[in-house]
């Protein structure tokens, strides 16, 4: 809890969370794909590829995506 | 804010619209729609973005919603802030008058009365305060027969219940009386209806004096004995001590004055000032306007003069609640004066015309009397 607060009052450019059920991302450049059971995203000229289970895009705001879903694995490509 | 519905390519539309940085909240997919919360001056934008996608307006939130609300049942609430206002005007009115007693005749006379005041069925209700100056003004025309009456509202009822005056028979004359003086004084008029004058104009009489005899004397002999009856005013004396406080407080009215509505007595605006009076303007049933004029408390200190004459007024109030209705004040002059600091000490004499016989039922010479 204290990073995320840490995250946001140092005004980091870009992070991820990850919850039980929920992702949010912060400071993306680009959503590249979004299906039920994976997600492409660019954020600060990488692509991060995050594999799951149910997926689903629940806000959009500015830079920032909250997705809800099961996360399994968050990988770097 | 507004909830769109977006059927037909759903995911291109979020590319678009994440492409545009156009803000998406509380998306909701379904199987071949989705439901999206979006600014609402992003709507014009995602119409033109998104024109490949079915988009429909599903509601709007907050305060649009309430006013788009307001206008879609603009006549159902009409019709029930008719219907509101109806029943609450015709609970205000009167459709019973419940006159509580047992004498049937009085109630009659009271019905009438009560309708000559503008107490009817079928009109406004009076407030309370009218209510109770009209129970007042007909207490004091008809003190004859009523000893109080009060006239109350219960829902839709008024409710008159009262007091008869038992009037005591007048008490047969006794078969002798005679009028002696209850004070002393110098007389200045008599009114005999029956008996014997014992003094004239501008005697001195003192306290037990006879002033009219029952006794009808003829060449030193009594012929006949009779209840004498007259009035006999004579000039008496009073002296007064009064105090006068230098200091008093004064109200002064500022500036300051508003409106305020009246309903039912309560106001609709707040209390603004300490200390104000009100003057009605308009008053129709339980509604009335109102204007409140501000004033405020001042410490003030009467002049020698100024606090004399209160004194001497206070005398000749002090005076007139002891006399009688026919008895008046002659003059008045201020004896004596001190003056201190916060007050001034006056001593008044005052010169009455009082009605100052009193009647007695025994010969002069017997200890007990009657008036």
């Amino acid at each position: 809890m204290f990073n995320i607060l840490n995250a946001y009052l140092d005004r980091e450019e870009y992070y991820i969370i990850i919850m039980k059920n929920n992702i949010y991302i912060k400071g993306y450049n680009k959503l590249i794909n979004i299906s039920d059971n994976e997600l492409l995203i660019e954020i600060n000229h990488q692509i991060y590829k995050i594999n799951g289970l149910n997926f689903s895009l629940k806000k959009s705001i500015s830079s920032e995506l909250f997705i809800n879903g099961e996360i399994e694995s968050v990988k770097k490509i | 804010m507004i909830y769109i519905k977006v059927e037909k390519n759903t995911k291109r539309f979020i590319d678009k619209c994440m492409k545009n940085r156009i803000n998406l909240y509380d998306i909701k997919k379904y199987d071949d729609y989705m439901i999206v919360l979006i600014d609402e001056d992003n709507l014009e934008n995602i119409l033109k973005q998104n024109y490949y996608s079915k988009i429909t307006i599903v509601r709007y939130t907050g305060f649009k919603r309430i006013l788009l609300n307001i206008k879609r049942y603009s006549f159902d609430i009409l019709m029930l802030l008719t219907l509101i206002i109806a029943l609450y005007i015709i609970s205000n009115f009167v459709i019973s008058i419940d006159i509580l007693h047992e004498n049937q005749k009085l109630i009659e006379n009271i019905n009438e009365i009560l309708i000559k005041k503008n107490v009817k069925l079928f009109q406004y209700k009076k407030d309370l305060d009218e209510l109770n100056e009209i129970s007042d003004e007909i207490l004091y025309e008809n003190r004859d027969i009523l000893d109080w009456i009060a006239i109350d509202r219960k829902g839709m009822k008024y409710i008159v219940s009262f007091e008869e005056r038992i009037l005591k028979q007048e008490e047969e004359s006794p078969p002798f009386c005679s009028i002696i003086a209850k004070k002393d004084g110098v007389i200045k008029k008599i009114i005999a209806y029956s008996g014997v004058t014992q003094v004239e104009k501008s005697m001195y009489v003192r306290k037990g004096d006879i002033l009219i005899d029952g006794t009808i004397m003829n060449n030193e002999e009594v012929k006949d004995e009779t209840c004498a009856k007259g009035e006999v005013f004579a000039e008496v004396w009073y002296k007064i001590n009064i105090s006068v406080p230098l200091n008093y407080q004064d109200k002064e009215y500022t500036d300051k004055n508003r409106y305020n509505f009246i309903l039912n007595g309560n106001s609709l605006f707040k209390k603004r000032y300490e200390y104000y009076d009100k003057d009605k303007v308009f008053s129709l049933g339980p509604f009335k306007i109102i204007k409140e004029r501000e004033y405020i408390i001042k410490d003030k200190k009467h002049g020698i003069e100024e606090a004399k004459n209160e004194g001497i007024t206070l005398a000749r109030k002090r005076i007139l609640e002891q006399l009688g209705k026919k008895d008046e004040i002659i003059s008045e002059k201020v004896l004596k004066e001190e003056i201190n600091d916060s007050k001034i000490e006056l001593e008044v004499f005052m010169s009455v015309l009082e009605e100052i016989g009193l009647t007695i039922t025994e010969k002069v010479g017997d200890n007990s009397d009657t008036e």
